[in-house]
């Protein structure tokens, strides 16, 4: 799942400098589940920002409305009445929810209310941890199901490096170590052999080094 | 009807043999990490073994709680829960000091508290010297006031201590235990040290609770440290817990309590009484409510991928529908009314949960005279129903909001007090942020026993004009 944070009140408001009204689009999918982008989270967004608003003088008319998911069409589609009743949209989408939401009304402002972080896992209510960046090339059949590129602040491929101290990372005593997480885990499923192997250099073109990625299935075309 | 018990306990067969004369027939299941899952309501409880399926009404959990006392040095000191041991050392008539130690690096839990002080004094009226040492301590449930009085009066010493090392002679079969609280040192040598494990569960008595749902403290006490649980309630309705602490002195007792309760949580006309509604159409799918309510009374309709509720097992506590991102859960009964009226500004809203809250507020609003007329006050179920979209929509029409809400230990639905003031909290930043006087939302935490205290709080917040 794709994990979120709402950015501040100044940046927002400073965002929407000049609007006198704002649909906030809120999005039914991963920023519901994480908690920063669903409805809940609209309601109580617009409540902040009429007091902050109120505060400065100002005066901006908000609404609310949720598609299912701003990353597929039709559901902005199903929305499009509630979301063009303002002269601006204050997505809470991720970064792809923006940016489809700006396609979809080419002639209207758009704006970008969450910080788009990671992907990542539920551990407990309130509390998100990144597993994967989406590489492209994906290598934890090599590494017990840890992931060394999202989580190993280095993403090294051949660990661990000096930086590894009591199970802990360099950078942050309360960051595992994710060559000693991968380590544990190859030595629990009796494979620390194949951590001998060394990983040769990867690369990186299937993954942002390569540019704007797409995935084209002709099959299901 | 078929009743499970869970549970490496040697009461278990006699525990059987009383439901059966009561006409339940028991199932039992030994080995807690057997239980793959555990679903569904009082009456109607489903539990999946790796060997098959099982239907319930009800379960008893009899898996002990406690780890054992830590070995210190080679010598084991004595469970403060093991009455034949407390017993052991009050024929003792040793001349040197007992210990009783609580080592808690927060405040005590009240059962440990209550446990240590009833043995302190017992010991001490037993003309036994005693030394209660203890890093925190809380005297705040029912009845440890008095007893630490008494204790005091029985000639108790109560030492509060910062450091403390423990050790035991072999030889002599003592502990030696060296006490400081910074300024000053104090070293005793005791035959006996009676403690309790300290703050923790066994892994085993964690894993069963997470199966089984059942709402824990931070130390994964399923119903030690809230005395609206009594002796043998859990969060969830239609599952027990019989504590082998409490089983010789109390087992008959207790299970008497949990027929009486049995029969309520089964047979209990749930008809007018507050609970969840999901709207499917809103739902995530996300879990989170079924994370969050602390009466295991969510449950996942695979079929259609929505949440639902279990009207039954639900106790229309609303922290299901404070956190639901979706805003796809409503509650039936509470209804907010945060539209902007006349007659509102200048005033002060408090929203006050049914528990302590409306009690305190009671006793609290005739001695307020005039003031009372500034304030409009609106019963919700619990703390965790009170959301910032409530407090702030107040706000748009009254000067001040309060929500009103239990202490900790007595918040019937677990946190929903703690709820309350984190919303409250989220406010006032939003609030103090924005340049307006963070000074209009607030979080009172209150006991039906003390409402004074909430009281001049209120008080104060009335004659607050920032």
């Amino acid at each position: 799942m794709i994990i979120a944070e709402q950015k501040s009140i100044d940046e927002i408001i400073g965002s929407l400098e000049g609007f006198k009204s704002a649909v906030i689009a809120a999005c039914g999918t991963c920023v519901t589940v994480c908690m920063s982008g669903g409805e809940k989270e609209a309601i109580r967004l617009a409540d902040a920002l009429e007091i902050e608003a109120k505060a400065r003088g100002r005066c901006i008319k908000t609404s609310v409305t949720t598609p299912t998911r701003q990353c597929d069409m039709e559901f902005l589609d199903e929305n499009e009445e509630a979301l063009d009743s303002a002269e601006c949209i204050l997505s809470l989408g991720c970064g792809a929810g923006v940016q489809f939401l700006a396609e979809k009304f080419p002639d209207k402002v758009v704006l970008p209310g969450l910080n788009t972080e990671f992907i990542g896992v539920n551990r407990d209510i309130g509390y998100w941890t990144e597993m994967c960046q989406g590489c492209g090339n994906c290598m934890l059949a090599k590494t017990g199901g840890v992931c060394p590129v999202a989580r190993c602040s280095k993403s090294n491929f051949n660990g661990p490096c000096g930086g590894s101290s009591s199970g802990t990372c360099e950078i942050d005593p309360d960051t595992d170590c994710a060559w000693q997480l991968i380590y544990d885990r190859m030595k629990r499923l009796g494979r620390l052999d194949e951590l001998l192997e060394i990983n040769e250099i990867r690369d990186w073109r299937t993954s942002r080094d390569g540019g704007p990625r797409s995935v084209v299935r002709e099959d299901v075309r | 009807m078929n009743v499970l018990i869970i549970g490496q306990n040697e009461i278990n067969e006699e525990l059987a043999n009383y439901l059966a004369k009561q006409g339940y027939s028991s199932v039992i299941i030994a080995d807690a990490d057997a239980i793959k899952s555990f679903s569904g309501e009082a009456g109607n409880f489903k539990v999946k073994t790796g060997s098959g399926e099982v239907e319930v009404a009800l379960a008893i959990v009899t898996e002990p709680h406690r780890k054992p006392v830590p070995d210190m040095g080679g010598g084991m000191p004595s469970p403060l829960f093991d009455a034949a041991a407390m017993e052991r050392i009050r024929a003792s008539k040793t001349k040197s000091p007992v210990v009783v130690l609580l080592d808690y690096f927060n405040e005590s839990p009240p059962a440990s508290t209550a446990r240590a002080l009833e043995e302190a004094l017992a010991l001490a009226s037993n003309k036994v010297n005693v030394a209660f040492v203890f890093r925190f301590m809380r005297t705040a449930a029912s009845g440890c006031e008095e007893m630490y009085l008494k204790a005091r009066r029985a000639g108790v010493t109560f030492i509060k201590y910062e450091k403390l090392a423990v050790s035991y002679d072999k030889g002599t079969g003592s502990f030696d235990v060296e006490i400081s609280d910074g300024v000053h040192d104090v070293d005793l040598n005791t035959q006996f040290i009676a403690t309790d494990s300290g703050h923790g569960v066994p892994d085993k008595f964690a894993r069963l609770a997470k199966k089984l749902r059942l709402k824990a403290d931070e130390a994964g006490f399923v119903n030690e440290d809230r005395y609206f649980l009594a002796s043998a309630l859990t969060g969830r309705k239609g599952v027990y817990y019989l504590n082998p602490d409490n089983c010789e002195s109390w087992l008959q007792e207790t299970l008497e309590f949990i027929g009486s309760m049995a029969c309520a949580d089964v047979n209990g006309d749930t008809s007018d009484k507050n609970h969840a509604t999901v709207d499917g159409d809103k739902c995530a799918f996300c879990y989170t409510c079924y994370r969050a309510c602390p009466h295991g009374a969510m449950a996942p309709d695979e079929e259609n991928r929505v949440m639902q509720n279990m009207e039954s097992a639900c106790e229309g506590c609303g922290a299901c529908a404070a956190v639901c991102p979706g805003n796809a859960i409503a509650m039936s009964g509470d209804e907010f009314s945060a539209a902007s009226a006349p007659g509102k500004s200048g005033k002060t809203k408090i929203f006050c949960c049914e528990n302590s809250g409306e009690i305190a507020l009671r006793e609290i609003l005739p001695g307020l005279g005039e003031l009372a007329a500034k304030i409009d006050c609106e019963t919700v179920s619990c703390g965790g129903r009170i959301g910032f979209e409530q407090m702030s929509g107040a706000l748009r029409s009254y000067g001040k909001v309060i929500a009103l809400v239990c202490m900790d230990d007595a918040c019937r639905h677990f946190t929903g007090n703690q709820s309350a003031c984190k919303q409250a909290t989220r406010l006032s930043a939003v609030l103090e942020k924005a340049g307006v006087s963070n000074k209009r939302a607030y979080c009172i935490k209150t006991s039906h026993a003390m409402p004074n205290a909430a009281r001049d709080e209120i008080l104060e917040v009335l004659n607050d004009n920032c």
